[in-house]
Protein backbone atom coordinates (compact mmCIF):
# COMPACT_ATOMS: atom_id res chain seq x y z
CA UNK A 1 0.00 0.00 0.00
CA UNK A 2 3.09 2.28 0.74
CA UNK A 3 4.66 2.12 -2.69
CA UNK A 4 1.23 3.18 -4.80
CA UNK A 5 0.88 6.33 -1.95
CA UNK A 6 4.37 7.02 -2.44
CA UNK A 7 3.93 7.44 -6.39
CA UNK A 8 1.02 9.10 -6.38
CA UNK A 9 2.80 11.57 -3.87
CA UNK A 10 5.87 11.86 -6.36
CA UNK A 11 3.77 12.70 -9.05
CA UNK A 12 1.74 15.50 -7.54
CA UNK A 13 4.94 16.88 -6.43
CA UNK A 14 6.32 16.55 -9.85
CA UNK A 15 3.27 17.93 -11.34
CA UNK A 16 3.55 21.10 -8.84
CA UNK A 17 6.89 21.79 -9.95
CA UNK A 18 5.63 22.18 -13.64
CA UNK A 19 2.50 23.94 -13.11
CA UNK A 20 4.74 26.38 -10.76
CA UNK A 21 7.66 26.63 -13.77
CA UNK A 22 4.56 27.30 -16.45
CA UNK A 23 3.35 30.00 -14.02
CA UNK A 24 6.23 32.03 -14.01
CA UNK A 25 7.26 31.13 -17.81
CA UNK A 26 7.99 34.86 -19.44
CA UNK A 27 4.74 35.49 -21.52
CA UNK A 28 4.11 38.94 -23.39
CA UNK A 29 2.27 41.86 -21.78
CA UNK A 30 -0.60 41.03 -23.96
CA UNK A 31 -0.45 36.46 -23.68
CA UNK A 32 0.08 36.58 -20.01
CA UNK A 33 -3.25 37.60 -18.94
CA UNK A 34 -4.22 34.32 -20.70
CA UNK A 35 -1.86 32.40 -19.07
CA UNK A 36 -3.97 29.58 -17.53
CA UNK A 37 -3.35 29.26 -13.81
CA UNK A 38 -1.88 25.89 -13.42
CA UNK A 39 -1.12 25.86 -10.00
CA UNK A 40 -4.76 26.14 -9.29
CA UNK A 41 -5.67 23.20 -11.85
CA UNK A 42 -2.83 20.71 -10.45
CA UNK A 43 -4.43 21.23 -7.09
CA UNK A 44 -8.03 21.05 -7.94
CA UNK A 45 -7.07 17.97 -10.39
CA UNK A 46 -5.56 15.91 -7.00
CA UNK A 47 -8.33 16.96 -4.49
CA UNK A 48 -10.61 15.68 -6.96
CA UNK A 49 -8.51 12.36 -7.57
CA UNK A 50 -7.23 11.59 -4.41
CA UNK A 51 -9.61 13.47 -1.31
CA UNK A 52 -8.22 11.25 0.90
CA UNK A 53 -4.56 12.65 0.78
CA UNK A 54 -4.86 16.19 -0.79
CA UNK A 55 -7.00 18.73 0.89
CA UNK A 56 -7.08 22.16 1.67
CA UNK A 57 -3.69 22.05 3.51
CA UNK A 58 -2.00 21.19 0.10
CA UNK A 59 -3.99 24.32 -1.71
CA UNK A 60 -2.70 26.36 0.83
CA UNK A 61 1.15 25.20 1.10
CA UNK A 62 1.03 24.82 -2.89
CA UNK A 63 -0.58 28.52 -2.47
CA UNK A 64 2.90 29.63 -0.24
CA UNK A 65 5.17 28.23 -2.83
CA UNK A 66 3.80 29.99 -5.53
CA UNK A 67 4.18 33.58 -3.45
CA UNK A 68 7.61 32.42 -2.55
CA UNK A 69 8.87 31.79 -6.54
CA UNK A 70 7.05 34.70 -7.91
CA UNK A 71 8.44 36.76 -5.03
CA UNK A 72 5.27 38.75 -3.84
CA UNK A 73 3.90 39.07 -0.43
CA UNK A 74 3.18 35.82 1.31
CA UNK A 75 -0.49 34.82 1.50
CA UNK A 76 -1.81 36.11 -1.78
CA UNK A 77 -1.96 33.16 -3.85
CA UNK A 78 -2.11 31.29 -0.50
CA UNK A 79 -5.70 32.54 0.32
CA UNK A 80 -7.25 32.15 -3.55
CA UNK A 81 -5.75 28.95 -3.71
CA UNK A 82 -7.61 27.84 -0.36
CA UNK A 83 -11.11 29.77 -0.90
CA UNK A 84 -10.79 27.91 -4.47
CA UNK A 85 -10.12 24.68 -3.05
CA UNK A 86 -13.10 24.88 0.14
CA UNK A 87 -15.03 25.54 -2.64
CA UNK A 88 -14.19 22.50 -4.76
CA UNK A 89 -14.67 20.32 -1.74
CA UNK A 90 -18.14 21.32 -0.95
CA UNK A 91 -18.93 20.43 -4.79
CA UNK A 92 -16.84 17.31 -4.84
CA UNK A 93 -18.98 14.95 -5.18
CA UNK A 94 -21.53 16.81 -7.61
CA UNK A 95 -18.87 17.15 -9.58
CA UNK A 96 -18.52 13.41 -11.14
CA UNK A 97 -22.15 14.15 -12.55
CA UNK A 98 -21.75 17.64 -14.50
CA UNK A 99 -21.23 17.01 -18.34
CA UNK A 100 -17.74 18.25 -19.74
CA UNK A 101 -19.33 22.01 -20.54
CA UNK A 102 -20.63 22.29 -17.08
CA UNK A 103 -16.93 20.90 -15.54
CA UNK A 104 -15.60 23.89 -17.77
CA UNK A 105 -17.79 26.95 -16.26
CA UNK A 106 -17.44 25.65 -13.08
CA UNK A 107 -13.71 25.79 -13.28
CA UNK A 108 -13.83 29.23 -15.31
CA UNK A 109 -15.95 30.59 -12.38
CA UNK A 110 -13.13 29.13 -9.75
CA UNK A 111 -10.47 30.74 -11.92
CA UNK A 112 -11.80 34.07 -12.30
CA UNK A 113 -12.52 33.89 -8.77
CA UNK A 114 -8.88 32.78 -7.88
CA UNK A 115 -7.89 35.60 -10.35
CA UNK A 116 -10.30 38.58 -8.19
CA UNK A 117 -8.76 37.22 -5.13
CA UNK A 118 -5.49 38.00 -6.15
CA UNK A 119 -5.95 41.38 -8.09
CA UNK A 120 -8.36 42.14 -4.83
CA UNK A 121 -5.41 41.46 -2.30
CA UNK A 122 -3.26 43.73 -5.12
CA UNK A 123 -5.26 46.60 -5.22
CA UNK A 124 -5.64 46.66 -1.03
CA UNK A 125 -2.08 46.20 -0.65
CA UNK A 126 -0.36 48.50 -3.50
CA UNK A 127 -3.48 50.61 -4.81
CA UNK A 128 -2.22 49.70 -7.83
CA UNK A 129 -4.57 50.13 -10.87
CA UNK A 130 -5.47 46.16 -12.22
CA UNK A 131 -7.94 46.27 -15.32
CA UNK A 132 -10.92 44.15 -13.56
CA UNK A 133 -11.03 42.20 -17.35
CA UNK A 134 -8.17 40.59 -16.74
CA UNK A 135 -9.54 38.22 -14.24
CA UNK A 136 -11.66 36.78 -17.25
CA UNK A 137 -9.30 35.58 -19.71
CA UNK A 138 -6.97 34.02 -17.42
CA UNK A 139 -10.26 31.87 -15.63
CA UNK A 140 -11.37 31.13 -19.15
CA UNK A 141 -7.90 29.60 -20.31
CA UNK A 142 -8.08 27.67 -16.93
CA UNK A 143 -11.24 26.54 -17.86
CA UNK A 144 -10.42 25.30 -21.05
CA UNK A 145 -7.36 23.61 -19.68
CA UNK A 146 -9.26 21.53 -17.06
CA UNK A 147 -11.30 20.35 -19.90
CA UNK A 148 -8.17 18.93 -22.07
CA UNK A 149 -6.67 17.63 -18.23
CA UNK A 150 -10.49 15.78 -17.97
CA UNK A 151 -10.25 14.30 -21.41
CA UNK A 152 -8.07 11.25 -20.76
CA UNK A 153 -8.76 11.00 -17.35
CA UNK A 154 -13.11 11.49 -17.23
CA UNK A 155 -13.50 8.11 -17.45
CA UNK A 156 -11.44 6.81 -14.81
CA UNK A 157 -13.15 9.61 -12.81
CA UNK A 158 -16.67 9.06 -13.53
CA UNK A 159 -16.17 5.09 -12.82
CA UNK A 160 -14.68 5.17 -9.39
CA UNK B 1 -24.13 3.41 3.46
CA UNK B 2 -25.77 6.34 5.57
CA UNK B 3 -22.80 6.60 7.46
CA UNK B 4 -20.82 7.52 4.34
CA UNK B 5 -23.04 10.09 3.21
CA UNK B 6 -22.76 11.46 6.36
CA UNK B 7 -18.78 11.19 6.36
CA UNK B 8 -19.36 13.19 3.23
CA UNK B 9 -21.38 16.17 4.90
CA UNK B 10 -19.39 15.78 7.65
CA UNK B 11 -16.31 16.40 5.77
CA UNK B 12 -17.72 19.37 3.78
CA UNK B 13 -18.52 21.38 7.03
CA UNK B 14 -15.32 20.49 8.28
CA UNK B 15 -13.31 21.78 5.76
CA UNK B 16 -15.13 24.96 5.22
CA UNK B 17 -13.47 25.45 8.93
CA UNK B 18 -10.44 24.73 8.11
CA UNK B 19 -10.32 26.48 5.11
CA UNK B 20 -11.43 29.71 7.02
CA UNK B 21 -8.86 29.19 10.08
CA UNK B 22 -6.37 28.66 6.31
CA UNK B 23 -7.40 32.15 4.88
CA UNK B 24 -7.32 33.94 8.14
CA UNK B 25 -3.71 32.77 8.00
CA UNK B 26 -2.96 33.82 4.80
CA UNK B 27 -5.01 37.16 5.39
CA UNK B 28 -2.28 37.52 8.71
CA UNK B 29 0.56 36.64 6.25
CA UNK B 30 -0.50 39.15 3.97
CA UNK B 31 -0.83 41.97 6.56
CA UNK B 32 2.71 41.09 8.35
CA UNK B 33 4.64 40.82 4.86
CA UNK B 34 3.23 44.00 3.71
CA UNK B 35 3.26 46.50 6.71
CA UNK B 36 6.27 44.85 8.32
CA UNK B 37 9.51 43.43 7.67
CA UNK B 38 9.58 40.20 10.32
CA UNK B 39 9.10 37.66 7.27
CA UNK B 40 11.96 39.23 4.84
CA UNK B 41 14.94 37.22 6.84
CA UNK B 42 12.99 34.47 6.10
CA UNK B 43 11.76 35.20 2.48
CA UNK B 44 15.41 36.04 1.55
CA UNK B 45 16.38 32.52 3.00
CA UNK B 46 14.09 30.59 0.72
CA UNK B 47 14.09 32.69 -1.81
CA UNK B 48 17.27 31.08 -3.48
CA UNK B 49 14.81 27.53 -4.40
CA UNK B 50 13.31 29.92 -6.39
CA UNK B 51 16.30 30.34 -8.88
CA UNK B 52 15.87 26.97 -10.41
CA UNK B 53 12.42 27.79 -11.46
CA UNK B 54 13.42 30.72 -13.03
CA UNK B 55 16.64 29.24 -14.55
CA UNK B 56 14.27 26.45 -16.42
CA UNK B 57 11.61 29.41 -17.53
CA UNK B 58 13.91 30.69 -18.93
CA UNK B 59 15.07 27.45 -21.28
CA UNK B 60 13.37 28.80 -23.89
CA UNK B 61 14.52 32.21 -24.95
CA UNK B 62 18.44 30.61 -23.90
CA UNK B 63 17.88 28.19 -26.91
CA UNK B 64 16.40 30.70 -29.08
CA UNK B 65 19.41 33.15 -28.18
CA UNK B 66 22.20 30.24 -28.44
CA UNK B 67 20.71 29.51 -31.93
CA UNK B 68 20.49 32.84 -33.16
CA UNK B 69 24.25 32.83 -32.03
CA UNK B 70 24.97 29.62 -34.01
CA UNK B 71 23.13 29.32 -37.15
CA UNK B 72 24.42 32.45 -38.92
CA UNK B 73 25.29 32.73 -42.34
CA UNK B 74 28.05 33.59 -43.83
CA UNK B 75 27.28 36.31 -45.28
CA UNK B 76 25.35 37.58 -42.07
CA UNK B 77 28.24 37.12 -40.19
CA UNK B 78 30.64 39.36 -42.25
CA UNK B 79 28.44 42.08 -42.71
CA UNK B 80 27.97 42.11 -39.00
CA UNK B 81 31.35 42.13 -38.82
CA UNK B 82 31.97 45.34 -40.99
CA UNK B 83 29.25 47.16 -39.29
CA UNK B 84 30.60 46.58 -35.79
CA UNK B 85 34.03 47.93 -36.76
CA UNK B 86 32.73 50.82 -38.60
CA UNK B 87 30.90 51.24 -35.05
CA UNK B 88 33.73 50.58 -33.18
CA UNK B 89 35.93 52.91 -35.15
CA UNK B 90 33.34 55.97 -34.81
CA UNK B 91 33.31 55.12 -30.51
CA UNK B 92 36.72 55.63 -30.32
CA UNK B 93 36.91 58.81 -32.02
CA UNK B 94 34.01 59.56 -29.46
CA UNK B 95 35.86 58.10 -26.49
CA UNK B 96 39.25 60.00 -27.25
CA UNK B 97 37.09 63.36 -27.11
CA UNK B 98 35.50 62.13 -23.68
CA UNK B 99 39.25 61.55 -22.50
CA UNK B 100 40.04 65.15 -23.45
CA UNK B 101 36.95 66.40 -21.63
CA UNK B 102 36.96 64.02 -18.71
CA UNK B 103 40.52 65.86 -17.64
CA UNK B 104 39.11 69.13 -18.42
CA UNK B 105 36.17 68.35 -16.13
CA UNK B 106 38.20 67.52 -13.73
CA UNK B 107 40.25 69.80 -13.56
CA UNK B 108 37.44 72.38 -13.45
CA UNK B 109 36.19 70.50 -10.34
CA UNK B 110 39.22 70.67 -8.83
CA UNK B 111 39.07 74.30 -8.63
CA UNK B 112 35.52 74.41 -7.23
CA UNK B 113 36.88 71.66 -4.58
CA UNK B 114 34.17 69.01 -5.65
CA UNK B 115 34.91 65.64 -4.86
CA UNK B 116 32.49 63.80 -7.18
CA UNK B 117 34.11 61.08 -9.32
CA UNK B 118 33.13 61.04 -12.80
CA UNK B 119 34.09 57.29 -13.94
CA UNK B 120 31.30 54.95 -12.78
CA UNK B 121 32.06 50.79 -12.22
CA UNK B 122 29.78 48.80 -14.47
CA UNK B 123 29.08 45.21 -14.05
CA UNK B 124 27.49 42.87 -16.80
CA UNK B 125 24.10 41.25 -15.99
CA UNK B 126 21.73 39.09 -17.63
CA UNK B 127 18.44 38.89 -17.54
CA UNK B 128 17.04 35.64 -16.11
CA UNK B 129 13.58 35.97 -15.56
CA UNK B 130 10.37 38.79 -15.88
CA UNK B 131 7.44 39.36 -13.12
CA UNK B 132 4.90 36.93 -14.45
CA UNK B 133 2.28 39.18 -13.22
CA UNK B 134 1.47 42.31 -15.53
CA UNK B 135 0.86 44.51 -12.72
CA UNK B 136 3.70 44.37 -11.16
CA UNK B 137 7.34 45.42 -13.26
CA UNK B 138 9.99 43.32 -12.11
CA UNK B 139 13.17 41.74 -13.78
CA UNK B 140 15.46 39.13 -11.80
CA UNK B 141 19.23 39.51 -12.51
CA UNK B 142 21.75 36.86 -11.94
CA UNK B 143 23.92 38.82 -9.97
CA UNK B 144 23.54 38.96 -6.26
CA UNK B 145 24.96 39.19 -2.83
CA UNK B 146 28.40 37.45 -4.33
CA UNK B 147 28.82 39.80 -6.86
CA UNK B 148 28.94 42.81 -4.25
CA UNK B 149 25.64 44.14 -6.01
CA UNK B 150 23.32 46.21 -2.89
CA UNK B 151 19.95 47.15 -3.19
CA UNK B 152 19.53 50.83 -4.82
CA UNK B 153 21.89 50.06 -7.31
CA UNK B 154 20.83 51.49 -11.22
CA UNK B 155 20.38 49.16 -13.98
CA UNK B 156 20.38 49.99 -17.48
CA UNK B 157 20.55 48.45 -21.09
CA UNK B 158 22.70 49.51 -23.58
CA UNK B 159 20.20 52.59 -24.63
CA UNK B 160 19.13 54.14 -21.23
CA UNK B 161 18.07 53.04 -17.68
CA UNK B 162 15.97 50.13 -17.07
CA UNK B 163 15.46 50.42 -13.05
CA UNK B 164 17.11 49.71 -10.11
CA UNK B 165 17.62 46.78 -7.98
CA UNK B 166 15.18 46.15 -4.99
CA UNK B 167 15.49 42.72 -3.14
CA UNK B 168 19.15 41.15 -3.31
CA UNK B 169 19.64 37.46 -2.88
CA UNK B 170 22.73 35.36 -3.00
CA UNK B 171 23.51 34.62 -6.59
CA UNK B 172 20.46 37.04 -8.15
CA UNK B 173 18.55 40.10 -7.42
CA UNK B 174 15.80 41.67 -8.53
CA UNK B 175 15.01 45.40 -10.20
CA UNK B 176 12.16 47.20 -9.94
CA UNK B 177 11.85 48.89 -13.66
CA UNK B 178 11.74 52.61 -14.38
CA UNK B 179 7.49 51.90 -16.05
CA UNK B 180 6.08 50.55 -13.20
CA UNK B 181 3.70 52.33 -11.01
CA UNK B 182 5.49 52.19 -7.97
CA UNK B 183 8.47 54.05 -9.42
CA UNK B 184 9.39 57.28 -10.00
CA UNK B 185 12.85 58.84 -10.50
CA UNK B 186 14.07 62.35 -10.70
CA UNK B 187 15.28 63.61 -14.23
CA UNK B 188 16.35 66.59 -15.90
CA UNK B 189 15.81 68.00 -19.43
CA UNK B 190 19.29 67.65 -21.49
CA UNK B 191 18.39 70.91 -23.50
CA UNK B 192 17.95 73.62 -20.27
CA UNK B 193 18.46 71.74 -17.30
CA UNK B 194 14.82 72.06 -16.25
CA UNK B 195 14.16 69.44 -13.14
CA UNK B 196 11.05 66.91 -12.66
CA UNK B 197 9.85 63.55 -11.56
CA UNK B 198 9.09 60.91 -14.26
CA UNK B 199 7.01 58.10 -12.75
CA UNK B 200 5.97 54.39 -14.34
CA UNK B 201 2.52 54.19 -15.85
CA UNK B 202 2.30 50.23 -15.78
CA UNK B 203 2.67 50.80 -19.35
CA UNK B 204 6.40 49.24 -20.43
CA UNK B 205 6.59 52.39 -23.32
CA UNK B 206 5.40 55.09 -21.08
CA UNK B 207 6.51 56.99 -18.86
CA UNK B 208 4.50 60.74 -17.16
CA UNK B 209 6.08 63.50 -15.70
CA UNK B 210 4.85 64.89 -12.47
CA UNK B 211 3.92 68.34 -11.58
CA UNK B 212 5.09 70.53 -15.21
CA UNK B 213 3.12 73.58 -15.25
CA UNK B 214 2.12 75.47 -18.94
CA UNK B 215 4.56 77.91 -18.21
CA UNK B 216 7.69 75.39 -18.20
CA UNK B 217 9.81 75.15 -21.36
CA UNK B 218 9.50 71.87 -22.31
CA UNK B 219 8.82 70.30 -25.79
CA UNK B 220 8.05 67.39 -27.45
CA UNK B 221 11.36 65.39 -28.44
CA UNK B 222 12.98 66.91 -25.81
CA UNK B 223 15.83 64.39 -24.25
CA UNK B 224 15.60 63.58 -20.30
CA UNK B 225 18.32 62.20 -18.36
CA UNK B 226 18.32 61.33 -14.57
CA UNK B 227 19.32 64.24 -12.72
CA UNK B 228 21.26 62.18 -9.96
CA UNK B 229 19.18 63.96 -7.18
CA UNK B 230 17.80 62.03 -4.74
CA UNK B 231 21.08 59.95 -4.56
CA UNK B 232 19.64 56.68 -5.89
CA UNK B 233 20.24 56.76 -9.60
CA UNK B 234 23.74 58.55 -10.90
CA UNK B 235 23.44 61.79 -12.96
CA UNK B 236 23.14 61.99 -17.01
CA UNK B 237 22.09 58.91 -17.98
CA UNK B 238 19.49 59.01 -20.35
CA UNK B 239 16.12 58.35 -19.67
CA UNK B 240 13.83 58.66 -22.22
CA UNK B 241 12.15 61.64 -24.97
CA UNK B 242 8.82 63.65 -24.36
CA UNK B 243 6.52 62.20 -27.03
CA UNK B 244 3.24 64.20 -26.06
CA UNK B 245 2.46 66.94 -23.82
CA UNK B 246 -1.41 67.35 -23.68
CA UNK B 247 -3.86 69.26 -21.25
CA UNK B 248 -6.26 67.03 -19.18
CA UNK B 249 -9.52 69.14 -18.18
CA UNK B 250 -9.30 71.26 -15.21
CA UNK B 251 -6.21 69.88 -14.20
CA UNK B 252 -3.69 72.81 -13.10
CA UNK B 253 -0.76 70.09 -14.51
CA UNK B 254 0.17 69.46 -18.01
CA UNK B 255 0.20 65.53 -18.95
CA UNK B 256 3.55 64.81 -19.91
CA UNK B 257 4.39 61.64 -21.68
CA UNK B 258 8.29 60.11 -22.20
CA UNK B 259 8.85 57.41 -24.55
CA UNK B 260 11.93 55.29 -22.28
CA UNK B 261 15.08 55.15 -23.83
CA UNK B 262 16.26 51.42 -22.37
CA UNK B 263 14.32 48.76 -24.62
CA UNK B 264 12.05 47.94 -20.82
CA UNK B 265 10.86 44.44 -22.18
CA UNK B 266 13.44 43.45 -24.73
CA UNK B 267 16.70 43.72 -23.24
CA UNK B 268 18.49 40.27 -22.34
CA UNK B 269 21.99 42.33 -21.30
CA UNK B 270 22.10 44.89 -18.67
CA UNK B 271 24.57 46.21 -16.81
CA UNK B 272 24.69 47.11 -13.39
CA UNK B 273 25.90 50.75 -12.08
CA UNK B 274 28.34 50.14 -9.06
CA UNK B 275 28.56 54.37 -8.44
CA UNK B 276 31.76 55.81 -7.07
CA UNK B 277 29.68 58.92 -5.71
CA UNK B 278 27.42 56.91 -4.01
CA UNK B 279 29.80 55.00 -2.27
CA UNK B 280 31.51 58.63 -1.29
CA UNK B 281 28.38 59.35 0.46
CA UNK B 282 28.36 56.22 2.58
Amino acid sequence: MAQPDFNIHLRFVFALLLAVTLEIYPLTEATSLWRPQWVLLTVLFWILRHPESYGLGTAFCAGLFLDLVVGVTPGRYALALTVSACVMIIVQQRMRYLSGLQQVLLVTLLGSMSAAIVCGVDRLVLGSAVPSRDIYWTGISTGVVWILIQLPTGRHLAKS
Amino acid sequence: MGSAIKDIFHKAKSSTGTALVLAFVAICLIIIGTYTSWLAPLQAQLAEFSRPFHWVANLPARFGEWGEKNVVSRAELEAENERLRTELLVNEGRAQRLAGLSAENVKLRNLLNATELLQDRVLVTELIGASPDPSRQTILIDRGLRDGVSVGQAVLDADGLMGQVVEVFESYSRVLLITDTRHALPVQLLRNGLRSIAEGTGDYGRLRLRHVTSTMDIQVGDELVSSGLGGRYPSNYPVGRVTSIGKVDEDYYLQVLVQPEANINRSRHLLLIFSETERLVN
